[in-house]
């Protein structure tokens, strides 16, 4: 189990499987943004993991039956494929979440409290709540679960929203909501990287999933 | 006022430690360890000799008291009882320590309090901020021997003090910090040590009259992996010798500095192999000062010595007893038991595990007999 070994990819053969379009288009978006963190690569690096399969691991000197070539299961590998599931589809076992859930847990991973400002409510379902916002801990959101217009009324249809350009994320054979369901990070032309600019009209963000 | 949620009546983490742990039976290399019963999970497998040892896990309130016919939590189990209630419940945690009297204290920003978990009273308690001294993202949590308790809030920016009774009685580094995170007490200089993640730097106060002392770190200015500068600095851990243990989260590797802030030496780089990291975070230094860091991208705890020469690993993403999903905070506490927070989507945890000293006496070096 620990020893769960996942083989590793390097980017560059990744982002050249990417569609150029896409790749043009991100590119002039995230660099430049808060997510463009030097140390960390810059660019798409700090969340699509660089492997660096060149380095070789030292002997781990408790745990010699481990080969040195051993390498950790990150849930952001191998990653950068082009379908969007892929992103953190590799982190670890079937019983995990994985595919769509795991982009909440990517953003999770920075934006805990410390390292970056906090959105509250990592649980499923659970309400977020930015402190950082002027609306203080009463501006939150459920994220991580089952877009369910069946289950409440006050929700749009599926194909309503699907029109929109708000994102919702397969998991399974459900349509759920991430963090990435209202914030693109691939695209800060809406600050804060919203997908549909944040206004009481029915044409905004809210709306867009709200009747 | 100290708006105490609740006190109620629970056996923790004591029944891990009355449940005298199964000696590791030599075992079946290939099979998943997580099938035996918890006592049984010891890293590293065999034939490497076992360092450290899976003891508990507290996740909600649910979880101890087995409700909906669930199957009964290892702590009910021994406690024979069912005493817990909705507010024991880990929302968003991260910092943890373990105070003079044994007391787990946990940072959890959701519930905007500290988690009071207390194995000899057993009790649990949630402690707030009041009016004077709110809390609002208290994040970073450490105790002194007076049985005080120093809380970091990250979106105040301030450190909050509660008094040996429990209620907040000051607070400090209003308008010097930018972001707190992680702290941790110097009991012999009466010193805290603040890492402050969007400041890039660590700052030192005295616990006594609550002034800055000295500051370390820096933004690089001459490029990247500079050394001595950080890139999100959000934990820390002091050794033995008083020694500050970074976690230079963005830079990717532990920086080692003495107790006046001085660039000692580091460790790490961005990477999947053994030795390097994803996303660090929560450090925790061992009664022969190994260090132990926490790797929210790997979901897992490394071990090294104190110079950063990887010894082991502990976990991988998952959610097994031993694997981790987000896993934040990290503690030791004087028995040399293990704790680590999980922010995990489908439920916050604290895992427990002890680092075997006294069975098998491993040397700080690392090195196998
Ligand atoms: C802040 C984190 C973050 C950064 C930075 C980032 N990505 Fe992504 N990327 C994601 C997440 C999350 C997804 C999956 C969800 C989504 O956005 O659709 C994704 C998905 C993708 C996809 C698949 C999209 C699709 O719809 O098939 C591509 C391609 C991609 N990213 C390329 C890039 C490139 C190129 C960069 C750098 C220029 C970059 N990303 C930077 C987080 C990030
Ligand atoms: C590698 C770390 C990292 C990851 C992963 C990450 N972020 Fe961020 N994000 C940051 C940092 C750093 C900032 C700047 C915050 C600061 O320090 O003020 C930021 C800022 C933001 C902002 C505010 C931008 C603005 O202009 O004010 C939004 C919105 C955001 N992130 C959304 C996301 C979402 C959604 C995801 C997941 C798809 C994500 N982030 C993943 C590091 C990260
Ligand atoms: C329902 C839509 C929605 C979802 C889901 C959502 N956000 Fe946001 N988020 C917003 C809006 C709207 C804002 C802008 C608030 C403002 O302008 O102050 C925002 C702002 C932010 C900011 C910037 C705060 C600041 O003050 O700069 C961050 C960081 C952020 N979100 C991260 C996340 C993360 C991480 C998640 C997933 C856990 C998430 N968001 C999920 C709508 C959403
Ligand atoms: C992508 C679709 C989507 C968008 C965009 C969206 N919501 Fe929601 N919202 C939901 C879903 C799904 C729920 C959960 C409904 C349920 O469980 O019945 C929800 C629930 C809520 C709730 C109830 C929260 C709770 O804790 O019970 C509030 C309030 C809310 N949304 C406000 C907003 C606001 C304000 C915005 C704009 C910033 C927004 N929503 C944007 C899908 C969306």
């Amino acid at each position: 189990m620990q020893r769960k070994l996942f083989a590793t990819v390097s980017l560059l053969a990744l982002i050249t499987g990417l569609s150029g379009v896409l790749m043009a288009q991100t590119k002039t978006t995230v660099f430049g943004t808060d997510h463009d963190i030097a140390s960390l690569g810059g660019g798409c690096k700090g969340c699509h993991v660089a492997h660096q399969s060149s380095a070789k691991g030292e002997m781990l000197l408790w745990t010699q039956a481990l080969p040195t070539t051993a390498t950790f299961g990150v849930y952001t590998t191998p990653t950068m494929n082009t379908t969007p599931t892929e992103v953190g589809g590799n982190y670890s076992a079937s019983n995990l979440p994985t595919g769509a859930k795991m982009y909440t847990v990517l953003c999770l991973s920075c934006h805990d409290g410390i390292t970056t400002p906090s959105v509250i409510g990592a649980a499923d379902g659970a309400a977020i709540a930015n402190p950082t916002s002027s609306d203080g801990l009463k501006n939150d959101h459920p994220v991580n679960l089952v877009y369910n217009p069946t289950a409440d009324a006050g929700l749009e249809s599926l194909a309503t929203v699907q029109a929109t350009n708000v994102k919702l994320y397969t998991s399974g054979t459900d349509q759920t909501m991430q963090c990435a369901s209202c914030h693109n990070v691939h695209d800060n032309t809406i600050p804060k990287f919203l997908r549909v600019a944040n206004s009481n009209a029915k044409a905004g963000l809210c709306g867009s999933c709200h009747k | 006022m100290n708006r105490t949620v609740s006190v109620l009546p629970v056996l923790l983490l004591l029944a891990s430690a009355i449940l005298s742990p199964a000696p590791n039976q030599a075992k079946d290399k290939n099979k998943k360890p997580v099938a035996a019963a918890p006592a049984d999970l010891v890293w590293p497998l065999p034939p490497d000799p076992p360092r450290v040892r899976y003891l508990a896990m507290i996740r909600s309130a649910d979880d101890v008291l087995g409700k909906n016919g669930k199957k009964m939590s290892f702590v009910e189990r021994v406690s024979g009882k069912t005493p817990i209630r909705e507010e024991f419940m880990l929302r968003k945690p991260y910092g943890v320590a373990v105070d003079k009297s044994g007391r787990i204290l946990v940072a959890d920003a959701e519930q905007r309090g500290i988690l009071i978990l207390d194995r000899n009273a057993k009790t649990v308690s949630l402690r707030k901020g009041n009016g004077q001294f709110p809390l609002f993202l208290p994040v970073g949590v450490a105790a002194d021997d007076d049985g005080r308790m120093f809380v970091s809030d990250s979106f105040a920016g301030q450190v909050v003090v509660f008094g040996a009774q429990g209620t907040p009685v000051a607070a400090f580094g209003k308008g010097i910090f930018k972001r707190p995170g992680g702290i941790a007490l110097n009991r012999a200089n009466g010193r805290l040590y603040a890492a402050d993640a969007k400041a890039n730097q660590v700052l030192v106060f005295d616990t006594t009259t609550f002034k800055l002392v000295r500051t370390f770190g820096g933004t690089s200015k001459s490029g990247e992996y500079e050394a001595g500068t950080f890139s999100a600095p959000t934990n820390l851990a002091l050794d033995s010798k008083g020694r500050v243990f970074v976690t230079d989260t963005f830079n990717c590797r532990i920086q080692v500095f003495n107790s006046e802030g001085k660039f000692l030496h580091m460790w790490g780089t961005p990477g999947t192999h053994p030795g390097s990291f994803v996303r660090p975070k929560g450090i925790a230094i061992d009664s022969q000062d190994h260090v132990y860091v926490v790797d929210a991208g790997f979901g897992n705890f490394q071990v090294f010595t104190p110079e950063g020469k990887p010894l082991m690993f502990v976990g991988g993403g998952g959610d097994e007893p031993g694997q981790f999903i987000l896993p934040a905070g990290l503690a030791i506490d004087r028995e040399d038991r293990i704790y680590v927070t999980e922010q995990r989507p489908t439920g916050s945890r604290l895992q427990v595990f002890q680092y075997l000293s006294r069975q098998s006496a491993p040397p700080a070096d690392g090195k196998v007999k």
